[in-house]
């Protein structure tokens, strides 16, 4: 199954954020490198679609200090999430090799 | 787990929206998301103020990720049970529901007829609109436009547009073919002699090509047919060929008249095809711009379809590139028109964008008013949630969240409705298809009234709106914060109150209910009491209307100055008259432009000689041209003086003629009994128009049923010479089964003029007469109206009483043990219910006051307005006070120990 754009750069944004992939962070992530800005919903949706996918799995962070010391659900890439980019990644770079723009 | 549910749930400070999104994001991911929500509100609030982070934080909560993102959290909540629908919402809530509304009949029943009735209803202007809107049947019917002259300055189209059309059809490129037709009603006499009225249409070849409707046998017209002096050719409807030619599979080549003239059949098409309006046949298209001016021409419809890639804006562009070159080329004809290109059913039933606002408007009026029904509906369901306040209790105490009950009770009210709903729209489509049936205009092929798909799912989402206004509203209310539901003594402690909304509509349905209930007695009274009174008995007659298809075939009506024209038209009628005074079983033929009930014209009179005060405008009559045997004809003697004869009419033009009829109902109201033979009157316009000249009466008959709601017919009759009446109507006394003599009668006209068309054939009782109609559904729809607000204010009444009984059990209890009597505890009770139902009283007299003045210009009788509004107020104030009366005593048998006992 092929990802969709937003999907991709969420996934790019867990893998970019490493621990830190929680739902504030990876919007931030999303809207200061990927120069995309997301609506808070959509950014969950998104990841509840990849994870239901088997693309991203997550887990609960002990609360820290700061944002009121509230547990956080945190997401890393799974095996599959992975493969998956790699694999958009090389469709992508084949569909563009020799091109050129006019 | 590292936290409760409890903490989960717990509400963060931050205001109402706050408390709505986490209500409706569950679980620690849905707690992070509103966490997450609230910071960026708050991050906008500092950077822009208040209002626009609160706007901000509301736009999020109707955005439709929002909404999907609850619903995926829901899925990934522990113990959700299997098989749900989503939102907490299961099954056994469903089941649940169907039980509630079962343990309470009175409320279902109620309800259910409300939103049954207020859910079709209310989406009658949107239905109309997309019944009357639709694409052609065809095959791509939504590439199928109109096209037509748009005249600018009159503000209507222009219709003939001969010359146009050739141009369109030969020179738009935006359009793979245009064709045109122009349609007719034919004398159509079969082999086996039988004559009768069909409605056809002169239609060109291209016309066929554009629709791409293969004929069912045989061929389409060609354009070989539309040269001038090719053979008379006719394509028949799949419907004619068999209900008049009895499906004769060797019907190509055999002939058929049409208008006296003999035509080869060559095409049969399939059944279901009677394109353009509800056509039978279809005759070559011989016009040719040649033969007319420009700007003259007949009456045509034109048509195109689009071609392949272009757009509708396409063609309307290239059709004013079109249009302006016309305009400059032929300023005197074109400088106004407007080319237009449009749906082809748009531009038959001309929609304009106005009437889409109306529509759109009257429907915005009926949503309001189904929400009115909604809240009265969720009136009841707040009076019922009350008495479960005990049940309520238990669950919250056993771990049910608000949000859980308050899907619960929303289940309820959606079974409800979408039960009411389905019900509706079946009685809609019944309705709808006898509607159909009865139009007194012939239906156009494609016009389906019935219920559609979407209308069944734009019903549906109307139920939900009206299961979250009845249902939602009052389960928020009843378990809101600040009731303190508790175990014991539920109702009586807690805080519900009937709210202001509800007593408002309460007060709104009553004065409603008078206000009707005084309109609806004084029409009934008027039509048990002082129905038509005629001296004839109307079935014994039949009548026919009498036309004859003109010579001009360019003009859309004859010219009924033309002496030829009348000359033709008095042959005719003299000739059937004496044909049919010579035929057994008829026992008289009477002519006029109106028969008795049949509408007749009204018109202002002013007697010659009487005083009036100023501001007279005239008394309202009725009026009739009549042949002068037409009082003989229906067998009515001349009460005074004398009928109508030649010297009437010998030699004087229409217009100088002096003589008059009147009836008797015009000498009681008009003269005041007065001797009227001699006596003249004349036609009053208005306060600033001249009157017209003088009429005398010669004679007095009775009454014949000029007005189908009243005896006061108040009406005067005209002599016409034969030739002068167009269209004619006739009444032929026959006595019994007068429909029976329809072929008779047919074949006689066709001998006498083999073209004559003898139509609209009904026994005279059943005279299409708008008053008549328009009579019974507006008594139809007064019955709808009073029976739904009686019942909705008699149910918001008792609604209220339920209520109030519930809240006060312990007071009750507490009062009688204290020895108050029966009486004091009943007016405590009762006051707000008397309240409301005398201020609804008072409010209602004021409508039907008003209701009745509307009536005066319509001269129905009825009882005296003091009488009317006595009488309704007294039946309302009954009906009040006896949906009153069951909670009421209920509160009254309360024994003192049982409610301290719950207390």
């Amino acid at each position: 199954m092929s990802l969709g754009e937003l999907q991709q750069l969420t996934m790019l944004a867990v893998a970019r954020l490493g621990t830190d992939a929680y739902g504030a962070a990876i919007r931030e992530e999303l809207s200061r490198v990927g120069g995309r800005e997301v609506s808070v919903p959509t950014v969950y949706v998104t990841l509840i679609r990849l994870e239901e996918r088997g693309f991203v799995q997550s887990s609960e962070q002990a609360p820290r200090g700061g944002r009121g010391g509230r547990a956080r659900r945190v997401f890393e890439l799974t095996p599959s999430g992975w493969d998956a980019l790699h694999d958009a990644r090389a469709s992508a770079e084949r569909m563009w090799h020799g091109l050129t723009r006019p | 787990m590292a936290r409760t549910d409890a903490t989960v749930r717990a509400p963060k400070a931050g205001g109402r929206l706050s408390r709505l999104f986490r209500g409706l994001l569950p679980g620690p991911l849905g707690v992070e998301a509103c966490d997450e929500l609230d910071r960026r509100r708050d991050e906008i609030r500092i950077r822009r103020g208040a209002t626009v982070g609160w706007l901000w934080h509301a736009v999020h909560l109707l955005h439709p990720q929002t909404w999907v993102l609850a619903v995926l959290l829901r899925r990934r909540q522990p113990g959700r049970a299997p098989g749900g629908l989503g939102l907490g919402v299961s099954w056994l809530d469903v089941k649940l529901g169907v039980r509630m509304l079962r343990r309470s009949p009175g409320l279902t029943v109620v309800s259910a007829l409300a939103l049954s009735i207020g859910i079709p209803a209310s989406l009658i202007p949107i239905h109309g609109i997309d019944a009357f809107d639709v694409p052609l049947p065809f095959d791509e019917g939504d590439r199928i436009v109109g096209i037509r002259n748009w005249n600018a300055v009159a503000r209507r189209s222009e219709t003939h547009s001969l010359h146009d059309y050739f141009l369109w059809r030969d020179g738009l490129t935006t359009f793979e073919g245009v064709g045109a037709t122009r349609t007719a009603t034919y004398n159509v006499i079969s082999e086996d002699g039988r004559a009768a009225p069909v409605m056809g249409a002169e239609m060109t070849a291209s016309a066929f090509r554009t629709l791409r409707v293969p004929p069912f046998m045989g061929r389409v017209l060609l354009e070989s047919d539309e040269v001038p002096g090719a053979p008379d050719v006719v394509v028949l409807s799949h419907e004619l060929w068999r209900s008049r030619l009895g499906g004769d599979p060797d019907v190509l080549g055999k002939t058929v008249e049409i208008a006296a003239e003999p035509h080869e059949v060559v095409g049969v098409m399939p059944e279901g095809f009677l394109f353009p309006w509800r056509d039978l046949l279809w005759l070559p298209f011989r016009y040719r711009p040649t033969d007319f001016e420009r700007g003259a021409g007949p009456d045509l419809v034109v048509f195109g379809r689009l071609a392949d890639g272009a757009s509708v804006q396409d063609a309307r562009a290239e059709l004013e590139t079109v249009g302006a070159r016309l305009a400059s080329q032929y300023p005197e004809t074109h400088a106004q028109l407007r080319p237009q290109v449009m749906g082809y059913t748009e531009m038959i039933w001309s929609i304009d964008a106005g009437d889409r606002a109306g529509t759109y408007l009257t429907q915005l009026v009926t949503f309001a008013l189904l929400m009115i029904v909604c809240g009265n509906v969720g009136t009841l369901i707040l009076a019922r949630t009350a008495a479960r306040s005990g049940e309520i209790a238990v669950r919250t105490a056993l771990g049910a969240s608000r949000g859980r009950i308050v899907s619960q009770l929303f289940v309820e009210a959606l079974v409800l409705a979408v039960g009411s709903a389905g019900l509706g729209l079946l009685l809609a489509d019944n309705i709808a298809a006898r509607f159909q049936q009865a139009m007194p205009i012939t239906a156009p092929f494609w016009l389906d009234l019935g219920v559609k798909p979407q209308t069944v799912v734009v019903a549906l989402s109307l139920a939900a709106v009206c299961a979250v206004v009845a249902g939602v509203l009052p389960a928020l209310r009843a378990t809101g914060p600040g009731m303190g539901v508790s175990l014991q003594g539920a109702a009586a402690r807690s805080g519900m109150r009937f709210g202001r909304v509800s007593t408002l509509l309460i007060v709104i349905e009553v004065a409603m209910a008078v206000g009707f209930l005084t309109l609806g007695g004084t029409l009934t009274y008027a039509l048990v009491e002082n129905g038509p009174v005629r001296e004839i008995d109307p079935d014994e007659y039949l009548m026919v209307g009498l036309s004859l298809p003109w010579t001009d075939r360019a003009s859309s009506a004859p010219d009924t100055d033309d002496p030829a024209f009348r000359e033709r038209v008095a042959t005719v009628v003299t000739g059937l008259s004496d044909r049919l005074a010579a035929e057994p079983g008829v026992r008289g033929v009477a002519m006029g432009s109106r028969l008795p009930e049949m509408e007749h014209p009204t018109a202002r009179v002013e007697v010659e000689g009487d005083e009036q005060g100023q501001g007279f405008r005239g008394h309202r009559v009725r009026r009739a041209t009549v042949d002068i045997g037409f009082f003989d004809g229906l067998g009515q003697d001349v009460h005074r003086g004398r009928g109508f004869d030649r010297g009437d009419l010998a030699g004087i033009p229409a217009a100088s003629r002096t003589a008059v009829i009147v009836n008797t109902s015009f000498v009681e109201h008009v003269l005041g009994g007065r001797n009227p033979i001699g006596r003249r009157v004349r036609y009053v316009a208005g306060p600033d128009r001249e009157p017209g000249p003088w009429y005398e009466i010669v004679g007095v008959v009775g009454h014949l049923g000029m007005f189908a709601l009243s005896s006061r017919d108040e009406g005067l009759y005209h002599p016409a010479a034969p030739g002068e009446l167009y269209p004619v109507w006739m009444a032929i006394r026959l006595g019994a089964d007068p429909l029976g003599f329809v072929p008779r009668l047919r074949r006689i006209a066709s001998e006498v003029d083999a073209t004559a068309l003898v139509q609209f054939p009904h026994v005279l009782s059943d005279a299409p007469n708008i008053d008549k109609t328009v009579n019974l559904y507006s008594y139809l729809l007064l019955v709808f109206v009073c029976g739904i607000t009686l019942l909705l204010s008699g149910a918001g009444l008792y609604a209220l009483m339920s209520f109030t009984v519930s809240q006060r059990t312990r007071e009750i209890g507490i009062r009688t043990a204290l020895g108050a009597r029966p009486e004091r505890i009943l007016m405590a009770l009762a006051r707000r219910a008397f309240i409301q139902l005398v201020v609804g009283i008072a409010l209602g007299v004021g409508i039907g006051l008003g209701l009745l003045y509307s009536l005066r210009e319509a001269e129905i009788a009825g009882p005296s307005p003091t009488v009317a509004l006595s009488v309704c107020s007294c039946f309302m104030l009954l009906v009040g006070m006896g949906a009153c009366l069951e909670p009421t005593m209920r509160g009254l048998r309360i024994q003192p120990v049982e409610a301290l006992r719950e207390g």
